[in-house]
């Protein structure tokens, strides 16, 4: 019995694994040795194709565009997330429930649904093709989540806490930026987690509020899908370029796995 | 009287505050949704019920799109499509995490190494692991294709990446790439049932699949409820995988909602025909959404 749950379990490790292995074996092969023997080792360990792709591909300034966009929606949205799922969890608002109703409405919606009429909007307000075109929408959609989980974080903090701050002469901004946020911290990283994959690995709003015009501000995912179409037969570069493209994402998760692997789960059960 | 009028003071200044203060916390993040999402969600509504090329000017169409859309077979094996997606996915995603979760919670060692292992994909964009997929899918044998033409659904042995047969591979691509998901959440239930308890059900003669059916499972129920409203609400959104998987030759018969929204838009420059898909869609998605929050909530929580 445990030799059969622990083969199951090894060889489900092996396919969710191999690949990524096989996708690092490739990425130092030629075409040529990809398109002859996909499955064999590459015959010696070359960083050519990587550099060829970092430089082809133009990885450094949709890492830098990737960087910025998310940095500043993770940012913004735990700012103005934690400020209203403080005042939905402290506070009797009139229509306080309808609105948040409206808010977990959007938590299912689907974006194709908005995805061209942002675009105009982007248009009307002339920040499309540029940063804040992503920013926006990457906030205001993944706001629903934020409320969420500040919400029920705040609202498990005991009655004492308010009522002493209070007694302390805290006014409403000070009780939460004094008070309540820096109790905050788990709430905080399970946000910040969860959004910064979300809109880092984003791509249908990335690839039309940033469109065709303005490929240098493009983020990662749409950039390497038009990178992917363009160069469909140099295998070699786009072995390299997928690499280049996950391997903070794979370096990162390896690193805090402890903490994303509980933000994962701990974001649904709230 | 003193120190009580001095405390009643800045109690009464937050009495008042509470009825302005709160509001004005929530504002800043009600004024961005309502500026990206609900504007143009209302924009979008308003267009499915005109004609417009995304160039000149709007004409009004009535409901014509929509009657349109009710005898587009297009659009037909697009939700087919979704739905086959949701039923394997349901499986591939949803029912191999929660069995791997259960076989995970037995190990007495490796816990982490296998959690870690198995949820790598999880981290990959959906783009990336399309390229990688098509790549790979294309270099590997299709061995459910004798399957699938002993059952009719293909004349001939196909590949991986044969239009008829995309949605199957993307389902199991998307099984790769979430199961981790699921895993780790049932993983984070199945921690909390004490393991006193399957200890006193093994000395009590309990196979570990009596254990795992009649304790574990209907413990699950809740986060079961969630993992199924998250994967069905999750197959009526699908884009990345075969927008990507299926390249720039996506067929009709491998298309779904979301792909086709953005083909009428983008191809065919239909905006208003596109919108009417995508308010069905959002109409669809959210009807389910609700129906099945309401089953959540009527599932009663089993602790122990």
């Amino acid at each position: 019995m445990k030799v059969v749950r622990y083969m199951i379990l090894v060889a489900a490790a092996a396919v969710m694994v191999f690949p990524l292995a096989w996708l690092l074996l490739s990425a130092m092969k030629t075409t040529a040795e990809i398109q002859a023997y996909p499955f064999a080792l590459p015959g010696r360990i070359s960083l050519r194709n990587f550099i060829e792709a970092w430089r082809v591909g133009r990885f450094a300034g949709h890492f830098l565009s990737s960087a910025v966009v998310s940095v500043c929606s993770v940012g913004g949205l735990l700012l103005l997330g934690s400020m209203a799922g403080f005042a939905f969890a402290r506070f009797r608002i009139r229509g306080g429930n309808l609105l948040f109703a409206v808010f977990m409405i959007a938590l299912v919606l689907p974006v194709e649904s908005i995805v061209f009429s942002l675009r105009d909007l982007t248009e009307t307000l002339g920040i499309e093709d540029r940063w804040p075109a992503l920013i926006g929408p990457y906030i205001a959609l993944e706001m629903p989540l934020a409320i969420y989980v500040f919400r029920s974080f705040f609202a498990s903090i005991p009655r004492e806490m308010e009522e002493c701050a209070r007694l302390d002469g805290c006014n409403l901004w000070q009780m939460y930026w004094r008070v309540f946020l820096p109790m905050a911290a788990q709430a905080i990283s399970v946000v910040g987690i969860l959004v910064f994959l979300a809109v880092w690995n984003e791509f249908l709003l990335a690839n039309f509020l940033i469109g065709p015009n303005a490929e240098q501000f493009q983020t990662l995912p749409a950039a390497f899908n038009r990178f992917y179409g363009r160069r469909t037969s140099d295998l070699n570069l786009i072995f390299a370029g997928l690499s280049i493209y996950i391997a903070p994402a794979v370096a990162v998760y390896l690193a805090f796995s402890r903490t994303i692997t509980r933000s994962l789960a701990g974001a649904v059960k709230g | 009287m003193n120190a009580a009028s001095a405390i009643q003071n800045p109690r009464s200044k937050i009495q008042k505050l509470k009825s302005v203060g709160p509001v004005l916390m929530i504002l800043p993040a009600l004024a961005v949704f309502v500026l990206f999402v609900v504007v143009p969600f209302v924009e979008t509504v308003r267009l499915s019920f005109c004609r417009w090329d995304g160039i000149l000017e709007k004409t009004w169409a009535g409901v014509a799109n929509y009657r349109r859309l009710a005898g587009d077979t297009t659009f037909r094996h697009a939700l087919l499509n979704n739905c086959i997606y949701w039923w394997i996915t349901l499986v591939s995603e949803v029912s191999v995490g929660l069995l791997l979760a259960a076989l995970i919670v037995r190990c007495r060692r490796n816990k982490t190494f296998f959690r870690l292992a198995l949820s790598v994909p999880l981290l990959i964009a959906l783009v990336a692991s399309a390229v990688l997929w098509r790549q790979l899918l294309g270099r590997i044998p299709c061995f459910i294709s004798p399957l699938l033409v002993r059952l009719g659904v293909v004349s001939e042995p196909v590949t991986w990446l044969n239009p008829t047969i995309l949605v199957v591979s993307v389902s199991l691509v998307s099984g790769w790439a979430y199961c981790g998901f699921y895993m780790l959440l049932f993983s984070a239930a199945l921690e909390r049932i004490p393991d006193e308890l399957r200890e006193a059900a093994r000395v009590d003669g309990a196979s570990e699949w009596q254990l795992f059916r009649y304790i574990e499972l209907p413990l699950l129920r809740s986060i079961g409820t969630v993992a199924f409203l998250l994967c069905t609400t999750g197959a009526f959104r699908a884009f990345d995988l075969f927008w990507v998987m299926a390249g720039p030759m996506l067929e009709p018969q491998s298309e779904v909602a979301a792909t086709f929204v953005v083909k009428e838009a983008v191809t065919r420059l239909e905006r208003g025909y596109s919108a009417a898909i995508a308010v069905v869609v959002v109409a669809l998605v959210v009807t389910m959404g609700y129906l099945l929050s309401r089953l959540t909530s009527r599932a009663k929580e089993l602790e122990y």
